[in-house]
């Protein structure tokens, strides 16, 4: 079993033995180094999560001006066809607001039925 | 900044150390319990050791017995809260039993093989067993054995021809074969 002259370059039984039981009782795989001295990273939170009215006062502006050119346009539209009807919208009772305007109609004379005022209610486009 | 730099080079120099090191500590606190798990933890441990005495601005002028010793002393200290635990039963006698379904019989019988073997080796002493594992564990020749153990190479030949020796005839008592 075991030879008084060993040749450590020429591996015996005792060798082959001692090298299986050391490699089973090594770690597979190494454990890796421990970690140390690492930064704690502070994470800044993405664009993508930040609110919209957060954003850059660019498009804030830009925003705002469009809306005001929409609210302006808006009320222009509203004035000037509330101003084409004002020449007959003028006799018509305060209170009848409701009825359409009905150009085509006209009194046995010829005159015209005195409009009613156009309805306010409608909704501006 | 300089704070970060310093502690990102200090732990560069760690980890190289490390990679140099942790298969030494390992196999000399192996050597000392045969124990693979208790080894590893506690070679984990010592390195942890260094790296505040590292970071602490200590210098250490050689790292490798200085880890060899911190891992010996832990060792040592889990040696006796192990014995107030399991009594006489060491941890390495307890490795490897396990309740559930039988392993097939090669492996078993494979299993016991090596624990025997284990359990002679325990029989060899410290230093036996150093020289034995940084050999066989390690794959190391005998200028590299004689490196670690701080002696020269005639000595290293003549103290591993020796244990080999009563590795040997410790197995014949024991009535075991060496087959690989």
């Amino acid at each position: 079993m075991m030879n008084p002259t060993h040749d450590p370059t020429t591996p015996d039984d005792l060798d082959r033995m001692l090298s299986a039981y050391f490699a089973r009782e090594l770690p597979h795989p190494w454990p890796t180094c421990p970690s140390v001295g690492e930064p704690v990273m502070v994470q800044a939170v993405p664009s993508s999560r930040v609110p919209a009215h957060q954003s850059d006062s660019h498009t804030r502006s830009s925003l705002t001006l469009a809306a005001s050119v929409a609210a302006l346009l808006g009320l222009g539209l509203f004035v000037s066809s509330d101003i084409r009807q004002q020449p007959t919208a003028r006799k018509a009772a305060p209170d009848s607001a409701t009825a359409p305007i009905d150009l085509s109609k006209t009194t046995a004379d010829g005159s015209r039925h005195p409009m009613s005022k156009q309805d306010t209610t409608s909704p501006m486009r | 900044m300089g704070e970060d730099s310093r502690v990102a080079t200090l732990r560069r120099e760690f980890e190289a150390l490390y990679e140099r090191y942790s298969r030494e500590v390992w196999s000399t606190v192996y050597a000392r319990w045969l124990d693979a798990e208790s080894a590893t933890d506690i070679t984990q441990e010592a390195f942890l050791r260094l790296w505040k005495q590292l970071e602490s601005g200590e210098t250490i002028q050689s790292p490798r017995a200085w880890l060899v010793r911190v891992a010996r002393n832990l060792a040592e200290d889990q040696a006796k809260s192990a014995f107030h635990r399991y009594g006489t039963q060491a941890p390495e006698v307890m490795n490897g039993v396990r309740a559930g379904d039988p392993a097939p019989l090669d492996k078993m019988e494979r299993d016991e093989f090596f624990a025997k073997i284990r359990s002679i080796l325990d029989e060899l002493s410290v230093d036996d067993r150093t020289i034995l594992t940084l050999r066989y564990a390690l794959d190391y020749d005998s200028p590299q054995i004689a490196d670690v153990l701080g002696v020269n190479v005639t000595a290293i030949h003549m103290r591993l021809s020796r244990a080999r020796q009563r590795l040997a005839e410790k197995l014949a008592v024991h009535g075991v074969e060496p087959k690989p």
